[in-house]
């Protein structure tokens, strides 16, 4: 009986045997092509990755969805499946924390903001770009972004501490959404030089003028009431709103040349108290409850025509451009924060894909990247309502009629970079409390600012000193 | 024979242990230890943590908006529900209704959320031009303003949670034997007296168990919170406890100054509780 067993599993073992080498002579046949040894082209390149499917995580916003449409091609090409999983801000973000935690991403490409850097490269939680474009099978020689490429926008949402980390998915900076066709009705421009004797009813090209802009078309007792501005005073988008007009008063939250470094503390500088009282007085003009809009509700009362203009993000502008989204599409314009002078000045922003460590096809990854930052593809995305911050996205005559692009271009020179260190979180946070403290009345802006920036100095831990002490 | 029923609760006891107390005691260790994973701190610091929390306004403000929230969207609910259990008692069609009254209930938090931030909205809700009919001031300001969106989130919450509660204690009425209350009428006892020697003994431990576990739920109550009020409402002030928990543990990775006042909260709504639970063991007591 005992043998017979013993039989029977020996069988049996040698039956597994012979398929298990049956199928690894099977894979080696088909397996994957050997890496070529220099750039031919996308379809070349992926080959040795053809069939494996990438897993992309980001949050909601227009320019992925942009990135959606087109990926059919990519995958067309290289053979790649790429599934993108849509998620909202916060989602994200613990997303990331979870797999730096565990180094066990379940995706090969992470759209991040691009302030998170700091914290992903200290952590060792992705891979630096060098490790791909250092390979001549890899890198398409063409692709040479510090060239094709704002800068220094470029620089700064890309590379920490000179190393190449992320590949930026829009061009984000400040603008103003406006009713331009407000502004050309002879009816406003008479009832403006009415109020205003002398003045004439245009774009502003300071900041004077643009908060009298929004004292102007401050009718709340209309009807329907019309609000002079929006600002998103929420917890999530206080801390964006308030730099556009922190960044065009000259204030600054640290004092460094990239986001990278920790520079003195500023954030209670003359300028910055000034540009807070701006922000402050600008908020009368609101709507009543705009404490509680976030980008979405900002877009939405503007698109709705509730207020005269909105402060906002370039990344958006395509939202305002299409009539299935507002009535109103064709009637807007836009400008830039000015400083005092009548400079423009720009915060600079990004959501940037990064690979994981802990990605399964980091190659085919790069090679996903690569494509998204091509001529062709970025000329598509910025068509399709994404913002391309690569230079030759701005020659073709479609986007130089685009009604946001000379605001745009006008601003590229003067944008003001933003903390990318670990801690840029915990400074969003120290400061919207300490603004929401001004703008609900319960603090002055020199107190407020000046707790900021003890608290931010905490926070530090010596990284940092105060320009300005507090006493 | 003692010996062997603690043998036999034994495994359950262990897993019981396990998923209850320990995570407590990896929290208990952490909050005792100056680690945030993204600015890679890792050292003991013993009380440091639990010492900052005593003196961080915002944390103190979220613990205080919490329990006032907590308490409100417990006890309106509660009583709401109680009224609607009386008015199915008295009703002849009552049984026929009250599952009805389930329906609020089975809407998803989120999706409650996002129809009232609609109706709530100052310029395109129905809300503010109800208000505006009632001659208030400031109409269109609902979720702007931090009392009336307090008091929003806790209409909202009442309107979800009072027809499971007015279910579960219409269901306990019905199990009052109605011999109880002729005997009230026999001796001569007037509806005063009714309530007194029937109703309140009957329904007192259903509504204690009804609010704790209403308090326990508002406590921790965030995500339509957070959906309303675009992270913490006007100005921080619907900035309640799982909020700030949140930023603090899954945004800073500040890990040990997070369980601090994680530990810190859960005793502080554990001492709440329980002072809820003598206060009605004394009143049984007392009647």
């Amino acid at each position: 009986m005992r043998a017979t067993c013993v039989k029977h599993l020996s069988a049996i073992c040698l039956l597994f045997l012979v398929l298990e080498l049956g199928c690894r002579c099977d894979s080696e046949q088909n397996g994957p092509s050997p890496v070529p040894s220099s750039w031919k082209d996308l379809a070349t390149a992926s080959k040795p990755y053809a069939n494996s499917k990438l897993r992309i995580l980001g949050e909601d916003l227009p320019p992925l969805h942009s990135l959606e449409r087109l990926r059919s091609e990519f995958s067309g090409t290289a053979g790649v499946e790429i599934d993108i999983d849509f998620k909202n801000h916060s989602k994200v973000i613990q997303s990331i924390l979870e797999g730096a935690l565990s180094n066990e991403y379940k995706y090969d490409v992470i759209f991040v903001p691009h302030k998170e850097l700091g914290r992903l490269v200290g952590t060792g939680s992705i891979l630096p770009m060098s490790m791909f474009a250092g390979q001549p099978a890899l890198k398409n020689p063409s692709f040479k972004p510090e060239e094709q490429f704002f800068q220094p926008f470029w620089t700064e949402v890309s590379t920490y501490k000179g190393e190449w980390y992320a590949m930026p998915l829009y061009l984000g900076g400040s603008v103003v959404v406006y009713r331009k066709d407000l502004i050309e009705s002879p009816e406003e421009q008479e009832r403006f030089r009415t109020a205003y004797p002398g003045a004439h009813l245009a774009e502003p090209t300071t900041l004077e003028e643009w908060r009298r802009l929004a004292e102007f078309f401050y009718r709340r007792n209309e009807d329907p009431p019309m609000y002079g501005i929006t600002l998103l005073m929420s917890d999530e988008s206080l801390w964006y709103n308030w730099q556009s007009i922190l960044f065009a008063m000259n204030g600054n939250v640290l004092d460094a040349k990239h986001g990278w470094e920790y520079g003195d503390i500023v954030v209670n500088s003359p300028e910055a108290v000034a540009a807070t009282d701006l922000y402050r007085e600008l908020s009368k003009y609101c709507p009543p409850d705009a404490s509680s809009y976030s980008w979405g509700l900002g877009i939405a009362k503007q698109q709705a025509g509730v207020s005269f203009m909105t402060l906002l993000q370039y990344d958006v502008v395509a939202e305002f451009e299409d009539p299935e989204k507002t009535q109103l599409a064709g009637k807007f314009g836009y400008f830039i924060p000015r400083t005092e002078a009548g400079d423009c000045a720009s915060q600079l922003e990004s959501w940037v894909a990064v690979i994981p460590a802990s990605a399964r096809h980091p190659e085919a990854a790069w090679l996903f990247l690569q494509w998204m930052m091509d001529k062709e593809v970025q000329l598509r995305m910025h068509l399709e309502g994404n913002i391309s911050p690569r230079k030759s996205t701005y020659e073709d005559p479609r986007v130089q009629a685009m009604p946001a692009t000379g605001a745009i271009l006008e601003s590229l020179d003067s944008m003001v970079p933003k903390p990318t260190i670990p801690e840029a979180d915990a400074i969003q946070d120290i400061i919207t409390r300490r603004l929401q403290s001004i703008l609900a009345g319960s603090a002055s802006t020199k107190d407020a600012l000046d707790a900021a920036a003890r608290d931010i100095e905490e926070r530090l831990r010596g990284r940092a000193k105060l320009r300005y002490p507090v006493e | 024979m003692k010996q062997a029923s603690v043998l036999t609760i034994m495994p359950s006891a262990l897993v019981v242990l396990a998923v209850v107390l320990g995570p407590f005691l990896v929290l208990a260790w952490q909050s005792t230890r100056d680690l945030n994973y993204f600015e890679q701190r890792n050292s003991f610091v013993g009380t440091d943590n639990y010492v900052r929390l005593a003196q961080d306004e915002a944390f103190l403000s979220s613990v205080a908006v919490t329990v006032k929230y907590a308490v409100a969207a417990s006890i309106i609910p509660v009583i709401v529900g109680l009224s609607a259990s009386v008015a199915l008692y008295s009703a002849p069609w009552g049984g026929r209704i009250a599952p009805l009254l389930l329906a609020p209930f089975l809407v998803a938090p989120i999706v409650v959320a996002m129809v009232f931030a609609l109706l709530l909205d100052g310029q395109l809700g129905l809300a503010p031009r109800f208000l505006a009919a009632l001659g208030v001031s400031d109409p269109e300001n609902i979720v702007g303003h931090g009392r009336r969106v307090f008091w929003s989130l806790v209409a909202i919450d009442t309107w979800q949670w009072y027809g499971v509660f007015a279910y579960v204690f219409y269901a306990r009425m019905k199990r009052v034997p109605l011999l109880f209350q002729e005997m009230v009428v026999v001796s001569g006892g007037g509806a005063l007296r009714k309530l007194r020697d029937v109703w309140i003994p009957a329904m007192l431990p259903v509504v204690a168990a009804v609010t704790v576990f209403k308090v326990i739920w508002s406590l921790g109550d965030a995500e339509r919170i957070d959906a309303l009020t675009a992270g913490g409402g006007p100005h921080g002030a619907m900035r309640v406890f799982s909020i700030w928990m949140e930023r603090q543990y899954f945004r800073y990775a500040d890990f040990g100054y997070g369980a601090a006042a994680g530990i810190l909260f859960y005793f502080i709504a554990l001492v709440g509780i329980g002072v809820f639970i003598l206060l009605l063991r004394t009143r049984r007591e007392l009647s």
